[in-house]
């Protein structure tokens, strides 16, 4: 766990006020009735914020005959529903999926589309954290790159995993899908099935880590990069971290939508 | 792994304010964006659809209504044929029908008229004879006068 105390030492020295601001962990701003609020929390709400209000105001200019962003975000539905009505090969499945698939990716993407404006960061915010017996004042940031904190790419990983744990059970029933992991027939099946169950728990962590490694690495990435030159080295690499942020995105949404499929197939 | 959840700030509480978070985005997304734009997409295709097939329904109508117009047409101009034929044939029946009873008549008349012509001198005859009496007295009048 070297890595786990290098972050830990460069958390400590943050707080001095000298060291890049990286940490592995969220920074908690207060609490809310024993909640805590952390600011990778408070962009996620900003995030929810912002898309909400837009697809309200969409809502409400919806038209027959459409607008320029009404004809944008219909591509981006109706394509996105072709697309997983065509993978599921069923437009029952993919009217049941749709939401959550989509949701995922709007989700991800708003995340980690607003951590990327710029300024965002400069917003700080001061509050007094108690180490032991004695306080002492913090300055923290007020908004976090979302998806840089495990907290949440773990509930989307757990959201993406029972989902797809679901999906296949409703379809294909319960018996018949847990003999996809557990089949007595013949040592060989035995064997297959419980990789097969193993590498489906392992889902929780790649999904979970590799959104968090990504958005992680980019945030540390330009945090190093603004280090060392602050003026105009971080903008390819920030153009690039919008990308990433798509990508991000749409490699989770895709994924859960494949092992989606995956699930509702019947064992051969 | 307590080592891990410490590094990694893990908070269960976290996790479940997230997944709650998800779940009011879905709603609201499902409420605010799915629905109405998937129901906008199924309506616009059926009034596309809908377009089309009045489109399609108007054209074989205007075709039905040309190849009507035609055999109307050819209907009528035979029938304004045969009714011309006939008049033709009906018109040069009268027409010697006319002409013979024209011809009766003026036979009719002709003879009317020698009848009339045959009295009239019959008659002229007659008023002449009486004349001629009469002037024959009155001369002999004159001569017995005379004398």
């Amino acid at each position: 766990m070297g890595f786990i105390a290098v972050a830990h030492a460069a958390e400590n020295t943050a707080s001095e006020g000298a060291a890049l601001p990286i940490h592995l962990s969220p920074e908690i701003l207060g609490h809310f009735f024993g909640l805590p609020i952390t600011n990778t929390l408070l962009t996620a709400w900003l995030a929810m914020a912002i898309v909400i209000i837009l697809v309200i105001i969409l809502r409400s200019k919806l038209a027959l005959r459409p607008g320029r962003f009404q004809l944008i975000v219909e591509e981006l539905i109706g394509f996105s529903f072709n697309y997983i009505a065509e993978v599921l090969e069923s437009k029952k499945l993919a009217r049941q999926y749709f939401p959550l698939i989509m949701t995922i990716f709007i989700f991800i993407l708003a995340i980690n589309w607003v951590a990327q404006v710029p300024g965002l960061e400069a917003i700080t915010f001061t509050t007094v954290v108690e180490h032991g017996s004695e306080s002492a004042k913090d300055t923290i940031t007020l908004f976090h790159p979302a998806a840089a904190d495990l907290n949440i790419t773990l509930a989307f990983a757990l959201i993406a995993f029972f989902a797809i744990e679901i999906a296949g059970v409703v379809t294909i029933g319960f018996f018949k899908y847990f003999r996809k992991f557990f089949n007595f027939s013949s040592p060989l099946a035995f064997a297959i099935g419980i990789i097969e169950f193993i590498s489906e728990l392992a889902r929780l962590i790649s999904f979970s880590f590799r959104l968090f490694g990504n958005i992680f690495a980019g945030k540390t990435l330009i945090l190093v990069v603004l280090f060392f030159l602050p003026y105009f080295l971080p903008v390819p690499l920030m153009a690039f971290e919008i990308f990433v942020g798509f990508i991000q995105a749409f490699i989770f949404a895709i994924l859960t939508l494949f092992f989606i499929k995956l699930a509702v197939e019947e064992p051969h | 792994m307590e080592d891990l959840i410490n590094a990694f700030g893990l908070d269960t509480r976290l996790v479940a304010i997230q997944i709650l978070n998800f779940a009011v985005l879905a709603g609201a997304l499902w409420y605010f964006l799915y629905t109405p734009v998937l129901k906008l997409l199924d309506d616009r295709k059926k009034t596309i659809d809908e377009g089309l097939q009045d489109a399609e329904d108007a054209k074989a109508l205007k075709e039905n209504a040309e190849a009507e117009r035609i055999s109307l047409l050819t209907k009528a101009q035979k029938e304004a044929e045969v009714v011309a034929e006939k008049a033709k044939a009906h018109a040069a029946e009268k027409s010697v029908e006319l002409v013979g009873v024209a011809e009766a008549k003026a036979q009719a008349l002709i003879v009317d008229a020698e009848k009339k012509g045959v009295e009239i001198k019959a008659k002229a005859e007659k008023e002449s004879e009486a004349e001629i009496a009469k002037l024959a007295v009155l001369a002999a009048e004159r001569v017995l006068a005379e004398k």
